[in-house]
């Protein structure tokens, strides 16, 4: 009885996924918000500081600071330097959503070149994405078991790859990606963009 | 009614024979080719179908057989929109296994319903014919869900032509999911609403294929001769460059 029950379940679940799916897909067509452009892509981008990013990440600095302090003074700095990773995480997703739009514009349309170098735009973008999603996910899980104080607190270097992607790596290869799509769509914006990357 | 199933029954026949016209004349081939090979073998199937329509013995054979083809392709090109979509996910492992994850959950939730929930169909063969038909329709629309949510995390848009192809795929394949499902459980008593929804669901996703690939997509050729560059460009490349290798 009860392998009937959930074997119903999960079949229900997928056909109602499809059936929500179709309507996604109606809504993302037609309700979609403006495409980016190389003109306003920048205004869209926020700064990320990938030293700040890597000095959270390095594993010695972190065992000395778990040497200096307390195990209750570690446990609340670490909290911190999560949030503060946490944010990082939250602009590098938030930059490559913004230049997977702007490569979506370009990679259907436009001289040979544009769409190829768009495309390595959006694939660059996704893989940032997917590093900073997944990590999120797994700093927010930390939190929240830290929460109980059962388990010791978490290290962060652990985060340095995800998924099989290393995010600073990776975030500097988007960065690449961004300036040679803009070497050849606009020029004059390169060095903004490097400054709001 | 029989003239409607006529009209219901031509209709996608003429349909595709217009989209394989615009697919040929946009060269998806280079892109989708299996998209392409799957509208060429459902007009020839269409075909098969219609001149043996009246061979009772002949025509069961022909119907399921090339139902089972449907399936494959449709597998194909889901597999290739997905490909083309997460061209360079596809390098990371655990990415390349979601398909055959997603093939062993359908087989296996396919054959879990057979085993318990038994079918008022009569006759081994139908059943296994529509047991194979309800895993592929599994596959289909798992395969959907999952690009539509990857889609919707990603940010990616839906005009491009990928997103096309599995939006008629999408539709069509969840449409034959639910009729499948029906049909599995009611028996022959629900043939007639289950082919003509069938049919109804496949002329909406031509439709669909039909719109997306009217749709020009401009691609010019690479400029022959680069841009001049002035001093203080070169100066600005410089510096970026500079700055890029410092790091």
């Amino acid at each position: 009885m009860i392998h009937q029950a959930i074997v119903r379940f999960i079949w229900d679940s997928i056909v109602l996924g499809g059936i929500a799916s179709c309507f996604a897909v109606v809504i993302m067509i037609f309700w979609r918000p403006p495409e980016r452009t190389v003109d306003d892509a920048i205004d869209y981008l926020v700064p990320v500081d990938l030293d700040r990013a890597e000095g959270l990440l390095d594993a010695a600095a972190e065992g000395h600071l778990r040497s200096r302090v307390s195990v209750a003074e570690f446990r609340s700095i670490q909290r911190r330097r999560m949030h503060l990773y946490l944010e990082i995480l939250r602009r590098m997703a938030h930059n490559s959503a913004v230049l997977i739009q702007l490569g979506n514009r370009h990679a259907e349309s436009g001289d040979v070149e544009t769409i190829e170098r768009a495309r390595g735009l959006q694939d660059e973008g996704i893989r940032v994405r997917l590093y900073a999603l997944a990590a999120s996910a797994k700093i927010r899980t930390w939190l929240l078991l830290d929460r109980t104080h059962v388990l010791p607190s978490p290290v962060l270097c652990d985060i340095k790859e995800v998924c099989g992607i290393q995010g600073v790596e990776v975030y500097e290869k988007l960065k690449t990606a961004a300036s040679m799509f803009f070497v050849g769509a606009m020029p004059s914006k390169l060095e903004q963009l490097l400054e709001h990357l | 009614m029989p003239t409607l199933r006529t009209i219901l029954g031509i209709t996608p026949s003429i349909l595709l024979v217009v989209l394989l016209w615009i697919l040929i004349r946009v060269r998806v081939y280079r892109e989708f080719e299996w998209f392409v090979v799957y509208v060429g073998f459902a007009v020839c199937a269409d075909v098969a179908r219609f001149a043996l329509r009246n061979e009772a013995s002949v025509y069961f054979y022909i119907y399921w057989g090339t139902d089972a083809g449907y399936a494959i392709l449709g597998i194909l090109v889901l597999y290739q929109v997905f490909r083309s979509v997460f061209r360079d996910l596809m390098r990371i492992w655990y990415v390349r296994l979601l398909f055959p994850a997603m093939l062993v959950l359908a087989v296996t939730l396919a054959l879990l319903r057979y085993e318990l929930f038994p079918s008022r169909i009569s006759g081994d063969l139908l059943i296994a014919i529509v047991v194979s038909e309800l895993a592929v329709r599994l596959l289909q629309v798992t395969l959907f869900c999952l690009l539509v949510c990857l889609v919707y995390l990603f940010g990616l848009h839906w005009r491009q032509y990928a997103f096309g192809i599995a939006a008629g795929f999408g539709l069509y394949a969840t449409t034959a999911l639910v009729a499948t499902t029906k049909f599995y459980e009611s028996g022959t008593e629900f043939t007639f609403v289950w082919g003509t929804a069938l049919l109804v669901s496949y002329i909406v996703a031509v439709v669909i294929w039909i719109y997306f690939f009217s749709l020009a997509r401009v691609q010019h050729p690479p400029a022959q001769t680069p841009p001049m560059l002035s001093a203080d460009n070169v100066r600005r490349y410089k510096e970026v460059a500079r700055r890029i290798l410092w790091r």
